[in-house]
């Protein structure tokens, strides 16, 4: 059986009986409210909804708290930092707030609605990502409820990077640049103009433009000339299209310096890109994806299945869609982060692909006040569990150490202090309850200065550990509930351990009675 | 000449005698095989585990390592090291020649697959399997290629595997894969499904119940075909953290050159949209997933893509053409490999180094010179080397035996005390351990020489000892410290 007949080009709006009511265009001439009831309407509130369940825990990444940090010295002073502030290893070093724009907008949601404004943040956040990625499957699929399905499917992928940082609005912007292109792609030429104001926003807010910029350049590439080869398809751009979108290519270029710091904001992603290898060797983000956990399982089942796919029932791809697919997938499997980017780029060939088996939405058959009903029932539901502050507390207290901050503020101890890495930015946070830190979420920044090799060989436990607390002159650590560090430190009585709970330990220096025992300190 | 060459090749990438931590309880066990004739049904190479049911479930490599040492010593075993690796490599070669009809496109596939192998070639009885498997696989190809008789030999080659490896199970798979994807002719796409006449059915089915059969000739009866899949799902310990066990570790070289592979052959499939047969495509996928999931398994992968990579590189490459063949340089050619070989093969001397810059050997002459009380905590990778070197006198808390050691809890007990989980010191106090012999650097070994009752007695660049000292050596100790560190 071949299907060579029915092939559809993955996004190709012409493609022989793939007339879909939900397409932009044919959707222009309905009215609105029944646009805003429509059944995809009511598929993309279970989207949103769907973010809300998985996402209503504040379930928040440890750099979170560094971000809103910086923010709130930002919406106080109305200074943009240039050395840092906040650590005793490195205080006075250059560091610019590279994401300042998101640091702002969480700092100011924080200010005016405290943690119920960044849980709301954080779901908002969410549900337009998730909106944007149905949108732009659907622009390219032609088919809502086969994007639907492929959208659920990666929402799973999607959300484990839900987690309430400035890359969310990074992640936004890609996926709002790649609507535009591909309403381009589509012969809408006004599409392309709002990217130079998005870059001016992006540049300020993530170093993912760049992403965004490469999307731009592998479209335009990719329209260079026309020609197919096998099941690959290279649609020309028009000299006018070409013209354009090198102008709009241009402009966003143009952008980008606008900045409280100047260009040194677009230089940053570059500079730190090649000479971070303790970071990139340590941080799981950073990490070649674990394929021992189910979203990482699912990536795989997904990047396979395609490619299985292709065998079985062949489909054609457009140049652009094998470049992007397989980068992303590729960067993806080395570097655990870029999940973020696989789901985007790939939505749009899974969309496709699904399709092909699932049937169109018919506006004919659509029964609007039964998704009236299930829209109501939804948005109830999140009005009635969205979290109180005191869960979001309690949520808050079993991942960040809470209590230890609370003790050192009951019972003050003095002297630098050695933390665990992902305390840094809460501690950070807290301050002035605890003392500087020795290192938090901001890598580029302890590993150029060296602090970030030393906190490896202490966190590792490596020979002369004790000499690398020494030179800093640590009189306490707070580390993670169970790091080897407490075992290494409490089975000498030149260190107590005064405080734990489930989440930290603190453990105090107490060098007096280390020299009456007479212990080796290497 | 080609085939000469890849085997020059694995010669060249495994010129060091680095074999595998397991290696040298597999030696062990071989060895006890032979000089008593007797199966072990309990083990008897550590404390921890002592008389706890154990079989051998790998003897007949086991026995052919220990028959190999005790003629010919280390540099006998580096020489079967060699011919192991060059039957995988030139069993893959034929594979791939056979599938894809192009020698010179099937030298290219097996050299470049070579590469992601060569890691995986660990002494230890899975090479064994790994060339068992590969044969399957030519048999299968040649049996599809029209050759009835091809099969017949598959029966005798299980009746060795199920007493070597537990990789007789993929084997049957595959067998079993062939089968199925013959049943019916269709097509979807770039898959085929060709199918079998009936005697060919029957025929495959009949070898597939004969190879069933043989699986329970072995020392143990039954018990060595139930082995391998005992343990599917029941060792999470060891799963979580033992190396080969791991996911594919994608910051790596050869794991980056496994994604160009796979993203390649995606790329040439869009381009030139091949026809595949359904078996090849099963197996190629499956071995995909599996060397994913766990990086050992990328010894599964490399045999079921390479006939499939061949067929693919084999439309860039011009097929061989005997008439313009040269001979007399060939012949020089394999002269000159088989001479450099002879030439550069290592000397006894040099693999005992090669040895030494692995193993604990000079710790172990330590301890025989000066004798520590028992009993001794090791690392997880040194126990094979000391019941080996020890004769199995000394012996170990643990070795590369997971299955013994995770259902008794003693694998649990050695995480926690290596990665100094609260509570760890107790832990090892449990087991009254006298003496450690650990890796050098690691944070355990840090934590023990720190501390007064344990004294660091031996230390080189691979391993420290340290020794429990009694009350009154520990008081002396910490007075002689503190008389050092207070002016």
């Amino acid at each position: 059986m071949s299907h060579e007949p029915s092939r559809m080009v993955v996004g190709d709006s012409v493609a022989p009986g793939n007339k879909d009511f939900s397409a932009p265009v044919a959707s222009a001439k309905v009215p609105l409210l029944q646009q805003l009831f429509s059944f995809p309407a009511m598929l993309a509130s279970c989207l949103v909804t769907a973010v809300f369940v998985a996402r209503h825990n504040f379930e928040v990444d440890p750099d979170l708290w560094w971000h809103l940090k910086v923010g709130e010295d930002i919406l106080s002073t109305h200074h943009w930092p240039t050395v840092d502030p906040y650590s005793f290893t490195v205080a006075g070093q250059p560091w610019l707030a590279y994401e300042w724009l998101g640091d702002v907008l969480i700092a100011s949601v924080a200010r005016v609605a405290g943690l119920r404004g960044l849980q709301a943040l954080l779901i908002v956040l969410g549900a337009a990502i998730m909106l944007a990625l149905y949108s732009y499957a659907t622009l390219r699929s032609k088919n809502s409820k086969g994007s639907f399905v492929a959208v659920s499917v990666l929402l799973a992928l999607a959300c484990a990077n839900f987690n309430l940082r400035p890359q969310m609005l990074g992640y936004l912007f890609l996926l709002l640049t790649l609507i535009a292109l591909e309403r381009f792609r589509q012969g809408k030429k006004t599409a392309l103009w709002f990217l130079p104001p998005l870059f001016l926003l992006w540049i300020n807010a993530h170093g993912s433009w760049e992403i965004g910029l490469a999307a731009i350049l592998a479209y335009w590439l990719c329209g260079l000339r026309g020609f197919q080869l096998g099941d690959i398809v290279v649609h020309a751009w028009s000299p006018e299209e070409r013209t354009r979108l090198s102008l709009i290519f241009l402009l966003c270029l143009t952008v980008i310096p606008i900045t409280p710091y100047g260009t040194r904001l677009a230089a940053y992603p570059f500079q730190v890109a090649s000479s971070l290898p303790l970071n990139l060797a340590n941080i799981e983000e950073w990490r070649p994806i674990a394929l021992n956990s189910p979203g990482p399982q699912l990536f795989l089942f997904l990047v396979l299945g395609t490619i299985f796919a292709q065998v079985a029932a062949p489909m054609r791809w457009r140049l652009e869609d094998v470049l992007l697919f397989v980068g992303a997938a590729g960067m993806t499997f080395v570097h655990a982060r870029f999940l973020l980017l696989f789901v985007p780029f790939f939505s749009p060939v899974f969309a496709t692909m699904l399709s092909r088996w699932v049937p169109k939405y018919q506006r004919e058959k659509d029964h609007y006040v039964l998704n009236v009903l299930l829209m109501v029932l939804m948005l109830g539901g999140m009005i009635h569990y969205f979290p109180s502050n005191a869960q979001i507390e309690k949520k808050i207290d079993a991942g960040f150490p809470v209590g230890a901050v609370r003790y050192l503020k009951d019972h003050p101890v003095t002297g630098p202090m050695y933390n665990s890495y992902d305390f840094g930015g809460y501690l950070v946070y807290t301050e002035p309850d605890v003392p500087k830190v020795f290192i938090d979420g901001r890598g580029e920044l302890y590993e150029h200065g060296g602090v970030f090799a030393d906190y490896v060989h202490v966190a590792e436990l490596q020979p002369g550990v004790l000499g690398v607390l020494n030179n800093y002159g640590i009189r306490f650590c707070m580390v993670r509930s169970g790091d080897p560090l407490t075992v290494f430190l409490t089975a000498r009585p030149n260190w107590k351990q005064v405080y734990s709970d489930g989440v930290s330990v603190i453990v105090v220096r107490n060098d007096s009675s280390a020299r009456r025992q007479g212990f080796r300190d290497q | 000449m080609l085939g000469a060459l890849l085997a020059t090749a694995v010669f060249w990438a495994k010129h060091d005698f680095n074999v595998d931590t397991d290696f040298w309880w597999h030696l062990k066990v071989g060895e006890d095989l032979l000089a008593t004739h007797h199966w072990p049904t309990t083990d008897s190479y550590s404390y921890t585990a002592s008389g706890q049911p154990w079989i051998a479930a790998e003897w007949l490599g086991e026995v052919l390592f220990a028959g190999t040492e005790r003629i010919g010593g280390l540099p006998a075993l580096y020489l079967l090291l060699m011919l192991m690796g060059a039957s995988i490599v030139l069993a893959l070669y034929v594979l791939c020649t056979l599938r894809s009809g192009n020698s010179k496109a099937s030298f290219a596939a097996t050299a470049i697959l070579t590469i992601l192998a060569l890691p995986v070639f660990h002494f230890r009885p899975q090479m064994l399997g790994f060339l068992f498997l590969v044969l399957t696989l030519i048999a299968l190809e040649r049996f599809r290629h029209g050759r009835a008789r091809a099969l017949w030999f598959l029966p005798f080659l299980f009746l060795l595997w199920v007493n070597t490896h537990g990789s007789w199970t993929i084997g049957l798979f595959c067998i079993f894969v062939y089968w199925a994807s013959g049943l019916q002719e269709r097509r979807f796409g770039a898959v085929e499904m060709r199918a079998w006449t009936i005697s060919q059915r029957e025929r495959l089915l009949l070898v597939f119940m004969l190879c069933l059969a043989v699986l329970p000739i072995t020392p143990y009866g039954t018990q060595l075909a139930v082995f391998p899949v005992q343990f599917i799902g029941s060792l999470p310990v060891n799963m979580a953290s033992i190396n080969e066990w791991q996911p594919m570790p994608f910051d790596l070289v050869g794991a980056k050159l496994f994604l160009v592979l796979l993203f390649l052959w995606f790329a040439a499939q869009l381009v030139y949209k091949t026809s595949w047969r359904l078996e090849e495509l099963t197996l190629y996928f499956l071995g995909i997933v599996m060397a994913c999931l766990h990086v050992r398994f990328l010894l599964v992968f490399v045999p079921f893509f390479a006939p499939v990579f061949a067929v693919v590189v084999a439309r860039w490459i011009p097929a061989y053409e005997r008439q313009k063949d040269q001979h007399l340089l060939n012949t020089l050619l394999m002269a000159g490999m088989l001479a450099g070989m002879i030439h550069f093969f290592p000397k006894r001397a040099e693999i005992e180094g090669d040895v030494a810059r692995t193993y604990p050997t000079r710790a172990i002459a330590f301890m025989r010179a000066h004798p520590v009380r028992s009993p001794i905590f090791n690392t997880y990778g040194f126990g094979g080397y000391m019941e080996w070197s020890s004769g199995g006198r000394e012996k170990v808390f643990i070795d590369g035996r997971g299955e013994l050691f995770e259902p008794g809890g003693v694998f649990a007990d050695y995480r926690y005390i290596t990665t100094l989980r609260p509570g760890a010191l107790a832990v090892l106090n449990l087991y009254q351990v006298q003496t450690c012999l650990f890796d050098r650097d690691k944070p355990l070994a840090v934590l023990l020489a720190s501390l007064p009752e344990w004294k660091k007695v031996y230390e080189d660049d691979i391993s420290v000892v340290l020794v429990r000292q009694n009350s009154a050596e520990a008081a002396a100790t910490a007075v002689s410290q503190a008389g050092r560190q207070v002016p």
